[in-house]
């Protein structure tokens, strides 16, 4: 291929991938803009490596790049808690754009729905908080997933279940005003 | 399979991940 094929190749792959890759950076570093930064920063990682790129699963090979540059961008960072309150803030309006009928008390109660969630997949240990969004929120393959993290099936299959328990176990906790208060103290 | 080892392969089960063979070793253990 000239160059000029493969940068045009290599783009059309990358866009394509582009909210995935967001979205998990989003999950991994907790913040808005350290994970768009490692969104480009992983884009410039795999241009250089393109030419080497073999296999046929673009997004598995994309998303462990992402993975990489963002566990190396939290250990430049040392600090992976981002500014939740303004996050909230955008996604609830997010969701207020995306409820069909205007309606405050559905909107509030979404919302509310929504940022317990948020809070809860964030409070997971790390290796479980990313086999979830690459399973729940990307709908990636169980080999998929073991091959962005690089741990066999079975590793995948035991942090899905614990994961998923785990995240069970802290909405229960969180959901009950006061447990919910001391967890939202916990995480300041 | 036993019990112990076909709970843990539950999750995957219910994602459809499992083979066929081992899906029906699961299913032998779910009440019917």
């Amino acid at each position: 291929l000239s160059s000029h094929a493969a940068a045009s190749k290599f783009e059309s792959a990358v866009l394509e991938h582009l909210d995935a890759a967001h979205n998990l950076a989003r999950w991994l570093t907790k913040n808005d803009q350290d994970a768009q930064d490692v969104v480009q920063e992983s884009c410039m990682n795999a241009l250089r490596s393109f030419d080497s790129f073999r296999g046929a699963d673009f997004r598995a090979w994309f998303l462990t790049i992402v993975r990489n540059t963002s566990f190396t961008w939290l250990r430049r960072r040392k600090n992976s808690s981002g500014p939740a309150s303004e996050q909230s803030l955008e996604a609830s309006a997010e969701i207020a754009a995306d409820c069909e009928v205007y309606d405050p008390q559905a909107i509030a109660a979404r919302a509310a729905d929504a940022d317990l969630v948020r809070r809860a997949i964030a409070a997971l240990p790390q290796v479980l908080r990313e086999t979830l969004v690459l399973r729940e929120m990307e709908g990636l393959s169980y080999k998929e997933i073991g091959k962005i993290a690089g741990a066999p099936i079975g590793t995948v299959m035991s942090r899905l279940a614990r994961g998923r328990m785990q995240l069970q176990a802290l909405l229960m906790e969180m959901d009950q005003p006061n447990a919910g208060k001391s967890v939202q103290e916990g995480t300041r | 399979m036993t019990c112990d080892e076909a709970h843990k392969l539950l999750h995957a089960y219910i994602d459809d991940e499992l083979d066929v063979a081992t899906a029906l070793q699961i299913e032998t253990h779910l009440p019917g």
